[in-house]
């Protein structure tokens, strides 16, 4: 041992602290980074005496894989409750309460389906007690209309959010086929590296972060191969990426209307979603949106089509006479009119209309509701009403005990099997808010889940700013002693060179 | 060991201000409108329940608005008889002078002329532009008003001239007998007035009286058609006397006029009386219904408030709870941000 070899050792821990201030100042550097994992810098000393500094990346597969399935979790809950939100407009309780509790107006029940049927009750109960009045015979008319285009406008609603669903799938499918691609060059990056020992901690967040982003369009599973590549999975067992990215495909549908059926997610010729999928992803935004699509906005639409068809019926005309005239649409009417529709007929809530034979703004008579003869004034046979009497109430007060008699619908629609269409009605906005009650809890406990994850995650591998300052410190005196050894060092040498001469 | 990460420091008291100022901004809009923030995402399955309860509240309201129409058409149905039945006893007693002073004046004569064409006018009576008393028939004049070219009138000189070959005003008319007269009275003249053949030339009305559901499932009678016994029978009566009272007949055709209107006149004061008891028990019936309608309606009121809205007392007690987690939450958040080593380091 000799002064050359202290100078040596104190250089070699210049060195060594420098590796270590470079490790401290990237993990302040990386603070605010959530992709960034904390790098650890250990010193050894190798058989010589001499330090040297060793970087390892901090992570925690279990922790990170828990983040991976609660956001993807997280995503489908909230596109599902995110789509029933957009339909619950077509039902708008919070407002419909506070009219009635500002109590001015009590007639004013909101703007649902069943509401405006409850309007349309009252106004038929109105105009039942007086049917020479037109004034109320308009009024009956007018929240027909209202009710009519109520179930339109729902429908295109229902519609608007499935071809948001759909388009919303499809930029999932691009971003999720842009960032396998990213995976691919990541992935092959660290294989190198891994072989060549080369540090590749940076990719490794690369990787994480590419993974995370992932993890919110589709359930993902990840196995780590010998050589440091990674395969990807979905949730449900479908390869997404084994040593090259599958080409997950997925055509849009330009027009949803009811009835419209989208197409589903294809992973390598293998769909992921829809009814033929024996493979169907379980979570994230596609699954999520998927159902939207596909079974939640499908049974509304069920239900807004059993409204029609309820109303239709009710409604309806014959014949008075006791003879054979068929019975036809009468005030609300379809498309497919003389014939009547069948429970639920699939488009008919948006096909429903107000009967121009009833609306005197175009051509009709507000007498022929009274009378009976709406779906067809020209047949006598439909005309209740022989004498013309302009107080004749037995058709409407008729209509009146057909809307509060109990009518079947579609069991498997959500909403109640059978009962009035008033209460049938009810029981699908009680669908509708139960529904988006329980996907918003869901969605509220998978978010608070992705959270608690983030943070156990952050605390495993994030980097806490006073850590690394105080390790600064620790590095400034070590720094300082090892520059205080050269120095003494130089000292010593000088002495004994001056003693030399 | 225990390791933090910076971020999850900062992030919890980032996440929790967010949920408080949520929670606040949704007590604020609940303070306004009194009612739950998101009333369907609170009530969820229950929903039905209130959309319920709002139907029924709308349907009572229209209830109660429907019966102020039949109570306004009862009361204007009940002036109207009580005019009715004044003028017929008057009408009454002035026959019964009549008879026990030896028979029929021109000044009774007037005055059945004059009754006939108060009641047709109280009969013609229109409320807000029904005519109350045309049964459901209510667009048109219910009675046609007795005039010299009127159909009632022609009518009552045809059948008059092919029983008699005479004018009910020409002086031959002295001849007819009493017996005569009498069979002409109780026959084809009484005829003109049944209940299947007053419509033809006396009154437009439907038999059909308006009926109006009063409360939900009951159905009452609320107006009373000019078609009536009472009414038919003072035609009848006011007709003859017009008629048939004049003094070119004789003293017995005479009797017979003034007994069989007489006859007919008390047993209408009569069928008035029933007739008015029973628009008063449909006025009652009406009044019970509104009374019933508006408990229930007080009821509902109370349900929607207990399903949908909030209690404000619970709400300003909870926003001052909010506002102070806030203030607690933001004081933590500043007092964290100024422990930093940063803040040491020389």
């Amino acid at each position: 041992m000799g002064l050359s070899t202290t100078l040596s050792i104190a250089q070699a821990a210049l060195q060594a602290n420098a590796n270590q201030t470079t490790v401290v100042s990237k993990n302040i550097a990386g603070v605010n980074d959530a992709g960034y994992s904390r790098r650890i810098a250990s010193l050894t000393t190798q058989a010589d005496g001499i330090p040297t500094v060793t970087v390892s990346r901090s992570s925690n597969t279990e922790l990170f894989n828990q983040l991976l399935s609660s956001t993807s979790d997280a995503q489908s809950a909230d596109a599902l409750s995110s789509g029933l939100d957009a339909l619950e407009q077509t039902v708008n309780l919070t407002s419909s309460a506070s009219n009635s509790e500002s109590s001015t107006d009590k007639t004013s029940v909101g703007t649902s389906p069943a509401a405006l049927l409850a309007s349309l009750t009252a106004a038929l109960t109105s105009y039942a007690a007086a049917p020479d009045n037109t004034a109320l015979g308009q009024a009956f008319l007018s929240d027909a209309k209202a009710l009519a285009s109520k179930l339109n406008a729902a429908s295109t609603t229902v519609q608007t959010v499935r071809k948001q669903a759909d388009t919303d799938i499809a930029n999932a499918v691009t971003d999720a086929n842009a960032l396998l691609s990213q995976f691919t060059a990541v992935n092959t990056a660290i294989v190198t590296g891994t072989a060549t020992g080369a540090d590749i901690s940076d990719q490794q967040d690369k990787r994480d972060s590419i993974l995370t982003a992932l993890s919110k369009d589709m359930g993902i599973v990840t196995t780590t191969n010998v050589d440091g590549s990674m395969s990807i999975y979905t949730d449900s067992g479908v390869t997404l990426f084994d040593r090259k990215p599958n080409t997950i495909t997925f055509s849009p549908t330009t027009t949803f209307a009811d009835g419209t059926t989208g197409n589903a997610v294809v992973v390598a010729g293998i769909p992921i979603t829809g009814s033929s999928s024996v493979m169907p992803l379980a979570s994230g935004s596609i699954a999520g949106l998927t159902g939207l699509r596909d079974t939640t906005t499908v049974a509304y639409q069920n239900q807004l089509n059993q409204i029609a068809s309820g109303l239709v019926t009710v409604f309806a005309d014959s014949d008075q006479t006791g003879g054979s005239a068929a019975t036809i649409p009468g005030l609300f009417t379809y498309s497919g009119s003389p014939a009547m529709p069948s429970t639920g007929q699939t488009g008919l809530a948006a096909a429903i209309t107000v009967n121009a034979n009833a609306d005197p703004s175009k051509g009709g008579s507000l007498a022929r509701m009274r009378d009976g003869n709406v779906g067809d004034p020209t047949n006598a046979a439909y005309n209740a009403n022989t004498t013309g009497a302009a107080a004749f109430s037995t058709r409407l007060m008729a209509l009146g005990t057909a809307l509060n008699t109990a009518q079947t619908f579609d069991a498997t629609s959500g909403a109640a099997a059978s009962g009035t269409l008033a209460a049938y009605a009810g029981s699908s906005v009680s669908w509708l808010e139960a529904s988006r009650s329980t996907a918003t809890a869901t969605s509220t406990s998978a978010s608070a889940l992705v959270n608690q994850a983030t943070t156990s995650l952050s605390n495993s591998t994030g980097v806490n700013l006073d850590d690394q300052l105080s390790q600064m410190l620790d590095l400034e005196h070590s720094y300082s002693a090892s520059a205080e050894l050269m120095s003494t060092v130089k000292s010593m040498f000088g002495s004994l060179i001056s003693a030399m001469q | 060991m225990v390791y933090v990460s910076s971020p999850s420091i900062t992030s919890v008291s980032r996440q929790n201000v967010l949920q408080v100022q949520s929670k606040l901004s949704d007590a604020q809009s609940e303070l306004a409108s009194g009612v739950y923030a998101d009333v369907g995402l609170t009530l969820g399955a229950r929903s039905s329940q209130l959309v319920a309860l709002q139907q029924q509240q709308a349907s009572l309201a229209t209830y109660q608005t429907n019966n102020t129409l039949a109570t306004t058409r009862l009361s204007s149905t009940v002036t109207s008889l009580d005019s009715i039945r004044t003028a017929a006893s008057s009408f009454l007693s002035a026959l019964t002078t009549a008879s026990s002073s030896g028979g029929l004046t021109t000044s009774l004569q007037t005055n059945a002329s004059s009754s006939l064409a108060a009641m047709t006018s109280a009969l013609n009576i229109s409320v807000s532009g029904q005519y109350i008393f045309g049964g459901i028939n209510t667009a048109v004049q219910p009675v046609t008003t007795y005039t010299s070219t009127a159909a009632n009138k022609t009518a009552i000189d045809a059948a008059f001239s092919s029983s008699f070959g005479t004018s009910q005003t020409s002086s031959s008319a002295g001849s007819i007998s009493g017996t005569d007269m009498q069979s002409f009275l109780s026959g084809s003249f009484a005829s003109m007035f049944t209940a299947s053949n007053f419509t033809t030339n006396w009154s437009s009305a439907s038999s059909t009286p308006i009926s109006s559901e009063i409360s939900s499932g009951q159905t009452i009678n609320t107006s009373v058609s000019a078609n009536e016994a009472p009414f038919r029978q003072l035609s009848q009566a006011y007709a003859m006397v017009t008629e048939f009272g004049g003094s070119n007949f004789g003293s017995a055709a005479s009797a017979a006029v003034l007994s069989a209107a007489t006859s007919l006149v008390s047993s209408a004061i009569n069928n008035l009386t029933t007739l008015q008891a029973g628009v008063g028990i449909a006025q009652t019936a009406v009044s019970d219904a509104d009374t019933a309608l508006s408990t229930q309606s007080d009821i509902l009121s109370t349900q929607v408030d207990a399903m949908a809205g909030v209690n404000q007392t619970d709400l300003s007690t909870s926003i001052a709870t909010l506002q102070t987690q806030l203030n607690a939450t933001y004081s933590v958040t500043a007092q964290l941000q100024k422990l930093s080593l940063v803040n040491y380091l020389g």
